[in-house]
């Protein structure tokens, strides 16, 4: 969406269609399906890709089809990516980063299950409009300030965005840069960190801790019910072009997952994808490399896998990359047992907790059954559940990652 | 045939059965705990998960997480090894429960042979000559002093629920029986939850002689020839060998034949193996029965061409052995535990890097190992490294081509239990095949050396 404002800043006029979204998702949709494993699979990997094209973020998409499945409005995903890009241009274009990430995705959930757009709004949704975040480089839309916030508001928000230039600071005291800096401490890297801190002290903090783990949390999201290597698989990868496996190099890099093992009828692929501590994704070399007792190996196979490294494996503890999110004052919370995770005691019960949600120290989060034997996993900490990393009813293995808390800033 | 097996062990042995697996088309899940995060097993298997941390109660022993991740991974069946869950019959049940074969006897068996004292009761009453003791536990001090009078000292003091050489304790005279008996009870009720004991007379530089079986539980048994297990250090076997020395051939035939007549009348499903006591004079007593795999089978693999591990998956697969009744054997075979202990320091266990691996070859070389060079050997787990194999036609023979394999071994990194067996080869007690159950303490206490083979003196090896 990003996109589509600066073409149209450069006087293009460019009207990103639904059609064209969806003629976009469809042929990630089959590029997808043809290399997944199970259909859930398949599901999870589309609905990483529509997100994709959206310019949703994975952690942000995953909060919106975690909404939409409570309300069992799965199937209106689409329809909520769309609804996405129209927010987007009614706030002006802000960039969808945390926290406005959360809250337009929240807010475009609410307008496409409501049926009726900006009927219930959310509190920090109102900030925005009242320009507590700062005013965006594009003019909100008045017709919306007045649906979301009433006539009241609106003229004293406008009053106030009047005395401010655009692009200006949000009406709170402008903190000293100095203090900024004192405060934020190692948060700021770069001059433009120090301005965030400056022009958004609210947020600026949060904000740059979870920026730097952002990949990282992209990297330890766990894409659900992949399968190990060695199932059955629809590929038949001794006919695999280099330009499809590029495509498909392209979408895993895109994605959440970390390892791809692909085995069909004698020939097995690999492609892995290598997080480092600072959670950088690096590619690494991939193999393809014949399977036990076969000796076929498609030359253009291996060119083209060697290119870049990508893979995506089943859960795994993770034990060197969470380094980064603790030292974030992130606290992992992980599977003290194997077994299968649940969200909530019972089925269709509500879960234990949601994103967003305040936890202390014994608090439920959520349930690891094994042998019919319910195991609560508790809170060791006080925070904010910041991530849910399984899927409810996913199996997971001792030391896996199940959540991420934002530990209660002192 | 089963699709997919979660191997519930780690080390060499999960590395024998992943191996038998996958040459049978089944593919097989690895267990590690955070500890075993490289160890060789979890490379190998098709696919892997990590059921806790180091701590072997909270991983390799913890039910719950093996059952989960076998159901998790979707498997049809377990393979237990040895150690850890093998003889628990309580895991053998669960494994039942939900729907997972387990590849190993039944748990009523496990049970049943798993009672030492019962166990000996058994097999008594399917015709095993047994250690002459007390039959079954003794209730209290008073029978135990009974029994002693009875059989005559010295006795051995045996927890019920013991076994692998734990849990004895031996008794000289009729004025240490109190005490030995007191703490005979306390150690057995903190190590195997059962203060009960049973009391059995001591055979006198016995030999330790057992005999493989392989049963597929509807009564067809096959029997193989006897191990001779007599070389341990504190009753942990050093080394074994088939076919014993000491054994006649007669003998030989008469003890596979009891075995296989108590296996069938239990109708005994899986491996197993039937240890006896045989003294100077080829009496042989009954002592107990292991119902698993052992670590020394490859001894038995290499003289009668069998894979026992294999049988043991078409056995619980429901498929028939692939052979039955009393199996010849060609040659000789002589397994050598390579531990991570250090024989100039008392064997004290070490754990570290290996900096250098070179694995012996050639004709009638087997090596089970999960080593690897770079492979860090982890702390909390035995200190078995490797069991060099070694086959040849004959036993002296093989005495020569087992001094030429392990010169060829190459371990650094942490020491090992190589020279000892280096040393032992070339004892001439041994070589004669002349030794007995106290062999490695008497070499310990006679100012021997080896050819430079290793650094220990005398003294280092005593128990």
């Amino acid at each position: 969406m990003e996109l589509v404002a600066g073409l149209r800043d450069c006087g293009l006029d460019v009207r990103p269609s639904g059609v064209a979204l969806e003629r976009a998702t469809e042929t990630f949709w089959r590029l997808v399906s043809a290399a997944s494993p199970t259909p859930r699979a398949a599901g999870a990997a589309r609905i990483l890709a529509l997100g994709r094209v959206a310019g949703v973020p994975g952690f942000v998409l995953r909060q919106v089809v975690d909404r939409l499945e409570e309300q069992q409005a799965g199937d209106r995903l689409p329809a909520v990516l769309d609804e996405v890009g129209r927010i987007q241009e009614e706030l002006g274009f802000p960039a969808l980063v945390p926290p406005l990430a959360q809250i337009v995705a929240t807010q475009a959930v609410i307008n496409t299950l409501y049926g009726q757009r900006w009927r219930v709004v959310s509190d920090e949704m109102r900030a925005y409009l009242r320009g507590h975040y700062g005013r965006p480089q594009r003019p909100v839309s008045a017709e919306v300030r007045v649906l979301a916030l009433g006539e009241e508001d609106t003229r004293d928000a406008d009053e106030s965005a009047e005395k401010t230039a655009p692009g200006s600071p949000p009406k709170s005291a402008t903190p000293d840069k100095e203090v900024v800096r004192q405060t934020l401490g190692e948060l700021v890297q770069t001059d433009e960190d120090l301005l965030l801190g400056v022009l958004a002290p609210e947020t600026a903090a949060a904000f740059l801790a979870r920026r730097r783990q952002a990949a990282q949390l992209e990297a330890e999201a766990v894409v659900p019910d992949t399968a190990p290597s060695g199932q059955e698989w629809l590929a038949d990868l001794r006919g695999l072009e280099p330009t499809k496996l590029r495509e498909l190099v392209a979408l895993l890099e895109a994605s959440n997952v970390d390892e791809l093992t692909l085995e069909h009828d004698g020939t097995k692929v690999t492609l892995r994808k290598t997080v480092s501590a600072s959670g950088e994704a690096e590619t690494s070399r991939a193999g393809v490399s014949p399977a036990l007792g076969s000796d076929k190996e498609t030359p253009e196979a291996s060119a083209a896998a060697g290119e870049n490294g990508l893979a995506i494996s089943g859960p795994r503890p993770a034990m060197e990359a969470e380094a980064g999110a603790e030292a974030e004052g992130r606290h992992i919370v992980r599977a003290t047992m194997v077994g299968t995770f649940y969200r909530a005691s019972t089925p269709g019960a509500a879960p234990f907790v949601e994103v967003g949600q305040r936890v202390k120290p014994g608090d439920v989060l959520c349930v690891l059954e094994a042998m019919k034997l319910m195991n609560e996993v508790v809170s060791e900490v006080s925070g904010t559940v910041a991530a849910v990393l399984v899927e409810d009813g996913a199996p997971v293995e001792f030391g896996q990652p199940l959540f991420l808390i934002d530990l209660q800033l002192e | 045939m089963f699709r997919r097996v979660l191997v519930a062990n780690r080390g060499e042995i999960a590395l024998r059965v992943i191996r038998a697996c996958h040459e049978l088309g089944i593919e097989t899940v690895a267990v590690y705990s955070t500890a075993d995060v490289d160890c060789l097993h979890v490379q190998r298997a098709t696919t892997k998960v990590c059921i806790g941390p180091p701590d072997a109660a909270r991983s390799y022993l913890n039910i719950p997480s093996l059952i989960a991740a076998a159901r998790n991974t979707g498997c049809d069946a377990v393979h237990p090894g040895y150690g850890f869950l093998a003889e628990n019959a309580a895991f053998a049940e669960a494994c039942e429960n939900n729907g997972l074969v387990f590849i190993g006897p039944t748990p009523e068996t496990i049970r049943q042979l798993g009672d030492k004292a019962l166990a000996k009761q058994l097999m008594a009453e399917a015709g095993l000559p047994t250690v002459p003791g007390s039959e079954g536990v003794v209730k209290d001090l008073r029978e135990a002093r009974w029994w002693g009078k009875k059989l005559g000292y010295p006795v051995m003091l045996k927890a019920a629920a013991g076994g692998g050489g734990r849990g004895m304790r031996m008794v000289e005279s009729e004025d240490d029986l109190e005490r030995q008996y007191r703490a005979a009870t306390a150690e057995a009720q903190a190590c195997f939850g059962s203060g009960d004991l049973y009391v059995e007379k001591v055979i006198v530089e016995p030999h330790h002689v057992e005999v493989q079986v392989l049963g597929d539980g509807r009564g067809e048994v096959a029997t193989f020839t006897e191990r001779d297990c007599s070389i341990q250090r504190r009753h942990q076997k050093v080394l074994e060998e088939t076919p014993s020395p000491l054994l006649g051939p007669s003998t030989r035939e008469t003890i596979q034949r009891l075995a296989q007549k108590a296996c069938a009348s239990l109708c005994y499903a899986s491996a197993g193996t039937i240890e006896f006591l045989v003294d100077r004079d080829q009496h042989f007593y009954f002592m107990e029965m292991n119902t698993r795999i052992q670590v020394e089978h490859p001894v038995t693999e290499m003289v009668s061409g069998v894979d026992l591990v294999r049988e043991q998956i078409r056995v619980a697969a429901g498929e028939p052995m692939s052979t039955t009744g009393l199996q010849e054997s060609r040659g000789h075979a002589i397994e050598y535990r390579i531990n991570a202990e250090d024989p100039a320091n008392n064997f004290l266990p070490r754990a570290g890097t290996i900096s250098r691996l070179v694995l012996p070859g050639g004709p009638g070389i087997r090596v089970d190992t999960h080593l690897y060079q770079g492979y860090k050997v982890p702390p909390q787990y035995d200190s078995l490294l490797a069991k060099v194999v070694v086959w040849d036609i004959d036993r002296q023979s093989c005495l020569a081509r087992s001094v030429r394999c392990l010169e060829e071994l190459v371990v650094e990194g942490i020491p090992t239990t190589k020279t000892l067996h280096l040393d032992i080869l070339r004892h001439p007690d041994f070589v004669e095949g002349r030794y007995s159950t106290g062999f490695l303490e008497r070499l310990g206490q006679e100012d021997w050396r080896g050819e430079g083979s290793s650094t220990h003196r005398e003294k280092t090896c005593s128990g």
